[in-house]
């Protein structure tokens, strides 16, 4: 699987799986952190990502080329309405994934350092949790059983904001 | 299988946890996305969440609605609300705080505001219900200092209108206040004139203290809500129902009288679809309930019946979209008799009126017993519309011209009644009278 455009520069990322990715140097450049190596000039020719991946690193760069194409903001000040919105579909689209992948991203997002990708993960994770009984959440969220709250604790908890609770 | 291998490429120890192992900064980053009560109950979903939330430096808002809550531990609760306003390292974008009871004293509800305030909130929303024993008349000092606000909506005090017209807020756009105390009738066109964005403006339940009569004069393009069980009399000059700025009017129980102006008719294109504010009614000491209608009744905000209304005066241009207000108002008053017309210019002929539809003409025809034409000149159209009623009123029992010109009276009176009996009548009864206005 490969990206690529005529003359610019390439960067190779290479997922936990072994698979690698060619990307545009300008996508690439959306993760704060392939950034800094690349002006530290610490970057090989391939990148590897041994905590990402294959199907997570492909949604990754889907987002990152993306968000490289849409006009950014500081560019310019009055950036057509239109992109704004075409980009905030995208964003809505593209969050319309299960749970377990949402995390994986929002994981590697952390750890590549893409801001806005760690800004949607958490928000669509909030989205899905909001009004939702503890319960409920647990299940959503896979929260680990042998973690839970001695009925002791969750009943101060309770007690602490009764106003939250009931 | 894909959990496994997962598991393997996080080296993650719990494997399946993964939210769980995300650093503190992030999880707080989804907190923050939600609202404050879900905040707060996520210190019970694991030991990882249990203290998690209380290490939020500070949230953007705080909206609590806990009107429905009955266990209620009230001095935690004014704790953590002021712990949580306190921080004023960042601006705040909402407080909106709904308590049923009446827990908590003025004191500390203008600390809260105080602190609202100085991290310049944009919309401060605060209902607390059965707080009767508040006297609390004066509106807060400090929110008068608070030029942030875009939305205000207050329903606890009795604010005193003149203290807030001594100064506007520059980027209000919606304010409801509850329980509003008027002191002069233009104080209100004062803070009126001072709020220049304002859109949604809502008086409920407001009390005069001197005088019964509430003038107000719009001049700035908002909805208007007017609500009030004891006003009497209602003056309003302003916009009506232009494009998308509609007036409503409920619990107007004592109303007896109101006149509505729009402003600057002259000015207005009468042709465009959005001016269908070109209306004046005006109700007479009469009638003991009062509706004064809304000419684009699109959201459907007409009050749903008002059985007491008998005389309803309308001064209006027939377009194509005065029927649909007639035929509105009509509806909502099922026992009105008399309806006195002024028409100030006929721009559709009464055959493209919109009468197809029975309930349409069963409503114009049915229940109204005296029709009135003010100001009336003979010209065609007009009497096109009397001849339709004639036509039509089964209920009609009397039908006066009252004509506004001496010029040829005698002659033009006489041509029309004589036009006028030759007619066929739906109702046998009718009596048709002709004089000069005064």
């Amino acid at each position: 699987m490969s990206t690529s455009s005529s003359s610019s520069k390439k960067i190779v990322l290479k997922s936990a799986d072994n698979e690698t990715f060619e990307i545009d140097e300008i996508v690439a450049l959306e993760s704060q952190a392939i950034k800094n190596m690349i002006e530290d000039e610490c970057a090989d020719n391939v990148i590897p990502l041994g905590n990402i991946d294959s199907k997570t690193l492909s949604k990754i760069i889907e987002y990152c080329k993306k968000h490289a194409e849409s006009p950014k903001k500081d560019d310019n000040a009055d950036i057509d309405e239109k992109a704004v919105e075409d980009l905030k579909s995208f964003d809505a689209e593209f969050a319309k994934v299960d749970m377990p992948l949402i995390q994986d991203i929002l994981m590697a997002a952390n750890f590549l350092n893409i801001d806005n990708l760690i800004g949607l993960m958490c928000r669509t994770i909030a989205d899905r949790i909001k009004g939702k009984t503890p319960e409920e959440i647990r299940k959503i969220l896979n929260i680990n059983k042998n973690d839970l709250l001695s009925p002791e604790q969750e009943a101060k908890a309770r007690e602490e904001n009764s106003w939250a609770f009931d | 299988m894909t959990k496994s291998k997962r598991a393997k490429v996080l080296k993650d120890e719990n494997g399946v946890d993964l939210i769980s192992s995300m650093p503190d900064p992030i999880l707080e980053l989804i907190l923050l996305c939600l609202p404050i009560a879900d905040v707060v109950r996520t210190s019970i979903l694991s030991t990882r969440w249990r203290n998690l939330w209380t290490s939020i430096p500070v949230f953007p808002s705080l909206d609590i609605d806990c009107s429905q809550v009955i266990e209620f531990k009230k001095d935690i609760f004014q704790e953590f609300v002021s712990k949580v306003l306190a921080n004023n390292t960042r601006d705040l974008e909402t407080f909106r705080l709904n308590c049923a009871n009446d827990y908590y004293n003025i004191s500390t509800i203008t600390k809260w505001i105080q602190e609202a305030v100085m991290r310049k909130v944009k919309s401060l929303d605060l209902t607390f219900s059965n707080s009767n024993k508040y006297s609390f008349t004066r509106f807060p000092i400090c929110l008068l200092q608070c030029y942030s606000l875009e939305v205000l909506r207050l329903c606890f005090c009795s604010p005193n209108l003149y203290s807030l017209s001594k100064i506007g807020f520059q980027e209000l756009r919606v304010l409801e206040l509850n329980n509003v105390k008027l002191v002069s009738d233009t104080s209100i066109a004062v803070f009126l004139k001072r709020c220049p964005l304002l859109e949604d403006l809502s008086l409920i339940d407001c009390s005069m203290m001197s005088s019964d009569t509430l003038h107000m004069y719009k001049r700035c393009m908002c909805d208007l809500h007017i609500s009030g069980p004891k006003l009497v009399i209602l003056e309003y000059g302003g916009n009506l129902a232009y494009k998308y700025h509609v007036i409503t009017f409920e619990n107007l129980h004592s109303l007896k009288k109101a006149m509505i102006y729009p402003e600057d008719m002259s000015h207005k294109d009468l042709s465009t679809e959005s001016m269908m504010g070109d209306n004046i009614c005006e109700l007479f000491p009469s009638v003991s309930h009062v509706c004064i209608y809304a000419a684009r009744d699109l959201k459907g905000q007409f009050p749903a019946s008002l059985p007491n209304l008998k005389t309803l005066e309308l001064t209006t241009t027939i377009n194509a979209f005065t029927m649909n207000v007639l035929i509105r108002i009509l509806r909502c008053c099922p026992n009105l008799e008399s309806l006195h017309l002024l028409i100030e210019k006929v721009q559709l002929m009464t055959e493209y009126w919109a009468l197809h539809e029975i309930e349409t003409r069963k409503l114009l025809t049915d229940h109204l017993k005296t029709v009135k034409f003010l100001r009336f000149n003979g010209k065609k159209r007009r009497v096109g519309i009397a001849r339709f009623l004639i036509q039509h009123g089964n209920a009609l029992e009397k039908m006066l011209f009252s004509w506004r010109s001496k010029v040829r009276y005698n002659d033009k009176s006489m041509k029309l009644m004589n036009k006028m009996s030759k007619l066929y009548k739906a109702s046998s009864t009718v009596k048709l009278i002709s004089h000069l206005d005064e």
